[in-house]
């Protein structure tokens, strides 16, 4: 028999390497539903030659990268995965907690030790699973609890020392959990690191404008220009060299330039920092939300982004009922507004159906 | 950043800490402005949560919003303008 070295096209990255392990698993039955039906049937020392090239490259791959090569083992990655966010949300809650039990028995510099070094030690522990794990859930879950670590490192000192509030904290942890997201090529932390990012531009903004702090994250305004710069973000060299950043770059940028026009479209005057009428303002934002909902659609489709296209258009929809709940909820009868909603889903259904047939032409 | 992001997200940690304690200290420097006595009637004890051990103070105040009073809105007013002045 001879051995092949599955080196050929050598995926570089998780995700490449799966979807090769799921291409020969698909090739296998395919092959075999061709030999049932006698459509094609292999020579023996063919079949052996193309069996042990992919037992090569399965071997390969389960080696280097972990794959999973059943259904059965599929499942349980994803049960792992949904393990690993439950365990990350769970070690967070319990570092903050033991720390809130046990603060008041501890001196002030004794206080402060522990948070400063809360936060290191979790970080050591994350760069110690990483050495020795090829899937990093674990890693994931350190990871994720060291962030938690700083946040409450602090939120906490800050309490200790009578400071004010800060708008540059969230800026700190977003800085804290994007390097450490880029460090692990984790996509939950870089998510949440975007997240508090976001957050950290209203609140610095909203300091810079002599609001108070309790109105810092509710002046969306600023999540509009850095969320299109996010979607340009996306494709640099950085992202394109970690599986899955470039996507949640992209769904996160999309989802910070569109879902404040739901706000800032009904609730003008509460919301924005323009000064301008009301009616005014909450009209330039209804134009705002249908032509940025069907450009981010247009742009998905030019470059193929499937989830992209899916969730502008899952906004183009939500914004749609918003605005017919602000336009006509007071003066329609409840039968004729609940007709129009399901007239317009109905439309929605039957107009991506014929974008999707005319794509699947071409 | 694949190679330093360890030593950059401690150096972070360090740094914010170093920040934080720096504006403590610079909060507690120098001579007060002013001395302010108070009694256990404005410096009140919150309520303990069973599962926090931190001693905590809490501020009680009251300022009169200019204008006419009425008796409903007198012990909602919660801004301390007269306690930044002392």
């Amino acid at each position: 028999m001879t051995q092949v070295r599955a080196d050929d096209g050598a995926p570089a990255t998780r995700p490449e390497a799966q979807a090769r392990a799921d291409r020969i698993e698909a090739f296998r039955q395919e092959l075999a539903a061709l030999d049932r039906a006698g459509v094609l049937r292999l020579g023996a020392e063919d079949r052996e030659r193309v069996e042990a090239y992919h037992a090569g490259m399965l071997d390969d791959l389960a080696a280097r990268f972990d794959v999973d090569r059943s259904e059965r083992q599929r499942r349980m990655s994803l049960g792992m995965r949904v393990a690993t966010l439950l365990g990350a949300l769970t070690l967070s809650a319990a570092v903050v907690f033991f720390f809130y039990r046990v603060w008041g028995l501890l001196g002030t510099a004794t206080q402060v030790l522990v948070l400063v070094s809360a936060p290191l030690v979790l970080l050591a522990a994350a760069e110690a699973f990483a050495r020795r794990e090829r899937t990093l859930y674990v890693t994931s879950i350190m990871a994720v609890t060291a962030t938690a670590a700083f946040v409450l490192d602090l939120s906490t000192a800050g309490a200790i020392f009578n400071l004010r509030p800060s708008p540059f904290a969230p800026a700190l942890w977003a800085a804290f959990a994007l390097i450490v997201a880029y460090r692990y090529e984790l996509r939950l932390l870089l998510a949440a690191g975007l997240a508090m990012a976001g957050w950290a531009a209203c609140a610095i903004v909203g300091w810079v404008a002599g609001l108070d702090i309790s109105a810092w994250g509710a002046r969306p305004e600023p999540l509009l220009p850095l969320g299109a710069l996010a979607v340009a973000f996306a494709a640099s060299a950085p992202n394109r060299r970690r599986p899955g950043f470039s996507e949640v770059w992209r769904l996160g940028g999309l989802a910070a330039l569109l879902l404040p026009l739901v706000l800032l479209s009904t609730w003008s005057e509460a919301f924005s920092y323009i000064r301008l009428p009301g009616k005014t303002l909450g009209a330039i934002y209804d134009a705002a939300g249908f032509a940025l909902g069907g450009a981010a659609i247009w742009l998905g489709f030019q470059k193929g982004w499937t989830r992209f296209v899916q969730a502008a258009a899952g906004f183009l929809v939500l914004f749609l009922y918003v605005k017919c709940f602000d336009w006509l909820w007071d003066w329609m009868p409840r039968y004729l507004f609940f007709l129009l909603l399901g007239g317009i889903a109905v439309a929605a259904v039957i107009a991506l159906g014929r974008v999707r047939s005319r794509r699947r032409r071409l | 950043m694949r190679g330093r992001g360890l030593w950059w997200a401690s150096a972070l940690v360090v740094a914010a800490n170093l920040a934080v304690l720096g504006l403590a200290a610079a909060n507690r420097s120098g001579e007060p402005d002013a001395i302010l006595d108070l009694t256990e009637r404005e410096l009140r004890l919150p309520v303990k949560e069973p599962e926090n051990t931190a001693l905590a103070l809490s501020l009680e105040f009251q300022r009169r919003r200019p204008g006419p009073e009425t008796e409903s809105e007198r012990p909602q007013v919660k801004e301390a303008g007269w306690f930044d002045r002392a």
